[in-house]
């Protein structure tokens, strides 16, 4: 039956985007709507004295934090982000007010004419001037969001007894999710004023609409719509609520409709990106060369605001031992303050981070014991039933060993590897990993409780009423497949729209690749339940709502036992050329092989490998994204952050290999983050080949390569 | 400024300062939204039209070059059996995933195939380099107008 | 502010003299460049003369072994034209992406004087000339005299670019070309270099390397080339050769590359240039 499910149809929404008869949110009629612009913190650090607003013409406002009617906070996690700045400036581009009225140009040229006083404080930009709590203390007193340790066996007994040690450090850098279509919503009253409406471009709705009731307080009611939305990569998990809750305070202020369709440039240069990292990993081996112990340490870089980097810490220490059960381990993880946009999701979410240094750190180690980098890692890879770093254990069948003959296979990777050393300027790497799917540890039970619909019609047309988004990954495919194949319907009768919070169940935002695994198992549950209870004629509507499998164990207190209810698993290969006159590295080959469960539309999957691959070759060597003393990026148009074009690189050989999940649709588990996991660690082993040099950093430019070549001269 | 033009066939008469865009013309002037703003500075490719039969991107035309000029849209070409054909193919080559890139795409390829029927997989990596897409890598969008060209040429649909 | 669109080029001349309008052709730096926040207007300051119209811009011929290139003609009209010779063909089609190749000129290339512009280096190898033309006449510089600095020429207020005159060079030369750019299409270039050498039974009778985006212009390197010029190919001391080359070399760091890695990669490319040169088997000299 699964293969059947993976056989792939047509994208359901494919023709009308491809004929550009899908709408965005700034391809909707706006004549009546104000347009709402950011002001902007143009200093780094301090504290606002003054601000001086021009003259404001009839029909344009200003709206500040004075005008939030409820609490002036974005509702992320600790909350600590301001909706509208009061006096504390602690990144440049902070949102200060919005400027509204009905000509953009009138507004663009009287956000010019602000004048503001401050007092200027020292900004701390990254991660050694954020420990060094520069300027003061950003957060707290020592400028860590979060310090969390996790440990398993007896790392201290296995470091005095090693043989031998092996470190290493490994960082990367800031990586920009660049959606193809920039932020936007709108945002307008009904019902006297007593209801404000949020539409846009956005990953979960209900995040949206509670940040917004936040922000307004009681006495409001709020209604969000997403709009089909042009990309997103974790990009709009935060930013639709920090643009949206002031936009709703000032829909309400002004009592007019508001629309705000950022420029690329002002998305480039505010947005949250990917946290930097840096891990230092030390190994304890015994004579034999085996790993007895690991310490690993990351830190990564928060921001101004904490946002989201206690789970993004979370996700990224729980990475950390990727597919390996090693006996002793240590794992310490902080996330640090500094002065530059809070950092924010990027699919992966600290995996690829984590990933990466673990990766790199077992190249170096099968290099140090003279050991073929697929031979040197096997002995480690986990089992079903082994323990995770968390002390819980692995439930699912582990097919690693398939997936590795596979990507062997299609790679060609050992004659390959064999060959090229003694081939100078070309190399093959491969990198071995995993992503738990799902939130952390109970999320999905204590925070989420996610509900899922099925409504019958009279019509027998079947309507899929959840709060997840398709924002490119193809639920509005794969779901309608789910759905037709259980109640045996032809896919027209079955619509699965946008989602609005005024006609859906709360079923969790679209992230942490869970909308396939437990959003489409709740409905593949009600499509059975609505099969067997099925009235001709008769308006039905079936819900369920989640509930963990009974076999996971969770303490959040202490983040002990199960971090996932179940992981993806992959194994990528790259294949480089190195260019010795100009240092550039060119990608001849590339492959991923992974077992995400079942794939319920392999084109769907296929195209994800091959999206998140070329994503993560960005990472790997083109995404340069740089901060300056001011903590600005440096790279803030098209033209100067580079992304991968037709041209960079070659076709991916992308593959799966079934492991049906028993609590996944049709065996299905989470692909939107493990396909972006773990090419750039491939591609810098590969290149570490090439070159017979250590290259522990991402991006790894032609200028860092130079760099790392002429360290021996 | 009054500027005269063709828009897919139809003659138009447009007011708008000489430095508009035509991108912002097409979209807010004549309600045609399918051609799309990415970034604003010809990096991105979203904006893709083609101008007497060239393609361009349209963030950077101002409206006084456009007198005179025959303009083709998405919102032409998807009423031709080509542009039918093509859109097609590419939702069935999963060349779309989040579409914000594709209308310019199917712009770079209607290009591509009116000067080549037959393209190498090399000739269509060049003539979509100027179009950023962020969700597939390329791959499935090269499937996709390999599929659309053979189609066309078993069909006898011209570009 | 006005703007005009001409089809006479006398019209443009006296536009252009009257109001010191601003030349503008394809428009794809001036409209990047002048670009407000996305959907209002390009912010130009002063009138517009709008350059497309003018026939007289659209020369492309060749005659008494020198290519003539109007103002406007496009970069994909360059590539269309079966004379367009072979370095500056190489560095054209690695300008941007298709699209702008449609809109963007080589006059434009030439007056937007980004020392980072992928047509130049070619143009300094040829040794082309700039013609300019205003209601007084024509006027003639080398393309090494027109370009004074970054985003800096020789063209005065009542004079707009009317045409590129490129001296063909023998056949049997042999061409560099290597781009550097922050990827494999659609990309500014960290780094060009171009060149051309004539060689003669293992004797260098002409040698010529210009460089792009390591100094304020682009550079021809007269010293080094001093030193291959009239040099046997296989007593070249090409060591000698870079560090003369270096003496000319001056680049930034900016948000695309570094000094230092634009300084080493400009000499590595001359250096492979020169082993090319000196690894050819006898027959081909």
């Amino acid at each position: 039956m699964s293969a059947d499910i993976s056989k792939a149809v047509p994208r359901t929404d494919g023709r009308a985007k491809a004929e550009g008869r899908a709408r965005y949110i700034a391809d909707y009629p706006h004549d009546d709507m104000l347009c709402a612009r950011f002001y902007r913190a143009p200093f780094s650090r301090g504290i606002i004295r003054a601000i001086r607003l021009p003259e404001l013409p009839e029909g344009y406002h200003a709206v500040d934090y004075r005008d939030v009617p409820g609490a002036n906070h974005i509702a992320l996690i600790k909350n600590d982000l301001p909706a509208f700045a009061e006096k504390d400036i602690r990144y440049r581009g902070q949102i200060i007010l919005i400027l509204a009225g009905p000509d953009p140009d009138k507004v663009d040229e009287l956000l010019g004419e602000i004048e503001l006083d401050y007092e200027a404080g020292t900004p701390a930009i990254g991660i050694d001037e954020g420990l060094a709590c520069i300027g003061g203390p950003i957060h707290g007193e020592d400028n860590l969001y979060a310090d969390l340790h996790v440990k398993k066996g007896d790392p201290d007994a296995a470091f005095s007894s090693a043989a031998r040690i092996v470190e290493g450090e490994y960082s990367t850098g800031f990586q920009e999710q660049l959606y193809m279509e920039p932020q936007g919503l709108t945002a307008w009253t009904e019902n006297e004023g007593r209801k404000v409406v949020i539409q846009g471009s956005m990953q979960c709705p209900y995040y949206v609409k509670h940040s917004v009731e936040e922000v307004l307080g009681e006495g409001y009611e709020v209604r969000v719509i997403e709009t089909t939305t042009g990309g997103a990569f974790g990009g709009k998990e935060d930013y639709p609520e920090i643009m949206g809750a002031p936009l709703a305070v000032a829909a309400v202020k002004i009592g007019k409709p508001l629309r705000m369709i950022f420029d690329r440039y002002e998305d480039l240069s505010w947005t949250s990106k990917r946290h930097p990292s840096r891990t230092r990993i030390r190994s304890a081996h015994d004579a034999k060369g085996r790993i007895t112990a690991m310490d690993y340490d990351i830190i990564i870089d928060g921001g101004a605001y904490e946002s989201y980097s206690l789970i993004v810490l979370q996700r990224a220490i729980f990475t950390s031992n990727g597919v390996y059960n090693f006996p002793n381990v240590r794992v310490r993880g902080r996330a640090v303050a500094t002065s530059t946009v809070p950092s924010g999701a990027f699919r992966g979410f600290g995996a690829p981070q984590a990933i990466y240094a673990l990766e790199m750190h077992m190249e170096k180690a099968a290099r140090e014991f003279s050991a073929d980098p697929v031979d040197y890692r096997m002995p480690y890879v986990a089992a079903k039933g082994d323990p995770t770093i968390t002390g819980g254990r692995i439930h699912e069948e582990v097919i690693m060993d398939r997936l590795i003959e596979k990507a062997l296979e299609i790679s060609g990777f050992r004659e390959k590897r064999e060959r090229y050393r003694k081939e100078p300027w070309k190399g093959i790497g491969i990198s071995f990993f995993n992503h738990g799917c799902g939130f952390t540890g109970d999320g999905e039970q204590r925070l989420i409780k996610a509900k899922a619909s099925l409504r019958k019609n009279a019509d027998d047309s079947v309507d899929i009423l959840i709060a997840n988004i398709d924002m490119g990954q193809g639920p509005q495919t794969t779901f309608l497949k789910i759905v037709a194949r259980i109640l045996d319907l032809p896919p027209e009768k079955i619509r699965y729209d946008n989602p609005d919070t005024d006609k859906v169940p709360n079923s969790g935002p679209t992230v942490a690749s869970r909308t396939m695994m437990i959003v489409g198992y709740l409905i593949q549950k009600a499509a059975e339940r609505l099969k067997r209870d099925w009235v001709s004629g008769k308006v039905q509507e079936i819900e369920e709502h989640y509930s963990m499998p009974p076999y996971v164990r969770w303490n959040q207190e202490t983040l002990t036992g199960d971090a996932y209810p179940a992981f993806g698993w992959a194994v990528n290969v790259v294949e480089v050329e190195v260019d010795p006159v100009s240092w550039e590295t060119a990608v001849i080959g590339v492959w991923g092989v992974y077992d995400v469960g079942v794939a319920i539309d392999e084109r769907v999957v296929a195209g994800q490998i091959q999206g998140g691959m070329s994503q993560a070759l960005g990472y790997a060597c083109l995404e340069n994204l740089e901060v300056d003393s001011d903590g600005v990026f440096r790279q803030r148009t098209m033209a100067d952050y580079i992304v991968p074009t037709s041209l960079d690189f070659p076709r991916t050989g992308a593959c799966t290999v079934d492991n049906p999940y028993e609590y996944g649709p049709f065996g299905a588990k989470g692909v939107g983050e493990i396909v972006h996991d773990g090419g750039h660690a491939a591609f810098c082993a590969a290149l570490e080949q090439a070159t017979d040099r250590e290259c522990p950093d991402v991006p790894l430019t032609p200028e860092r390569l130079l760099e790392i070549m002429s360290n021996d001269d | 400024m009054t500027i005269e033009f063709l828009v897919n066939g139809m003659p138009v008469l447009v007011k708008a300062d000489p430095m508009k865009r035509l991108l912002d013309v097409l979209r807010e002037n004549l309600s045609m939204t399918g051609t799309k703003e990415g970034c604003g500075e010809g990096e991105c490719g979203a904006c893709s039209v083609l101008m007497d039969g060239k393609l361009v991107n349209s963030c950077l035309i101002p409206m006084a070059q456009v007198e005179g000029a025959e303009v083709e849209t998405i919102e032409g070409l998807r009423e031709r059996e080509a542009g039918q054909l093509l859109s097609e193919a590419f939702a069935e080559a999963h060349s779309v995933q989040c579409g914000f890139c594709t209308p310019g795409m199917m712009m770079a390829t209607l290009a591509l195939l009116k000067e080549n029927p037959d393209p190498t997989e090399d000739e269509i990596r060049l003539a979509i380099s100027g179009n950023i897409c962020r969700c597939t890598g390329y791959d499935m969008i090269i499937d996709g107008v390999l599929l659309a060209a053979r189609r066309a040429r078993e069909r006898g649909v011209a570009w | 502010m006005k703007k005009l669109r001409p089809t006479r080029l006398e019209d443009a001349l006296s536009f252009r003299t009257e109001y010191k309008a601003l030349p503008f052709a394809g428009g794809t730096d001036l409209m990047v460049r002048h670009r407000g926040y996305s959907g209002s207007l390009p912010k130009i300051q002063t009138p517009v003369l709008f350059l497309d119209a003018l026939d007289e811009l659209k020369t492309l011929e060749i005659a008494d072994g020198t290519l003539r290139i109007g103002a406007g003609v496009s970069m994909a009209e360059l590539l269309e034209f079966s004379g367009t010779p072979e370095l500056l063909r190489r560095a054209v089609q690695l300008i941007a992406a298709p699209a702008l190749r449609n809109r963007a000129t080589l006059g434009g290339n030439i007056c937007n004087a980004s020392p980072a512009a992928d047509s130049l280096t070619p143009l300094y190898v040829h040794q082309a000339w700039v013609i300019t033309a205003s209601l007084e006449g024509e006027r003639s510089l080398p393309i090494a005299e027109f370009l004074t600095g970054p985003g800096q020429t020789a063209l005065k207020e009542h004079e707009i670019l009317l045409r590129i005159e490129l001296p063909l060079l023998p056949e049997k030369g042999r061409l560099y070309y290597r781009k550097v750019g922050t990827r494999k299409a659609n990309a500014l270039s960290k780094l060009s270099s171009a060149g051309y050498a004539e060689i003669d039974t293992g004797k260098v009778l002409d040698f010529r390397f210009a460089l792009g985006a390591v100094a304020p212009t682009v550079i021809r390197l007269p010293e080094a080339e001093s030193l291959v010029q009239g040099a046997m190919l296989k007593e070249l001391d090409t060591g000698a050769v870079c560090e003369a080359a270096e003496k000319r070399i001056r680049p930034i760091d900016d948000q695309r590359s570094s000094a230092v890695y634009r300084r080493r990669i400009a000499v590595n490319s001359l250096l492979e240039f020169l082993e090319q040169l000196k690894t050819m088997v006898p027959e081909d000299v």
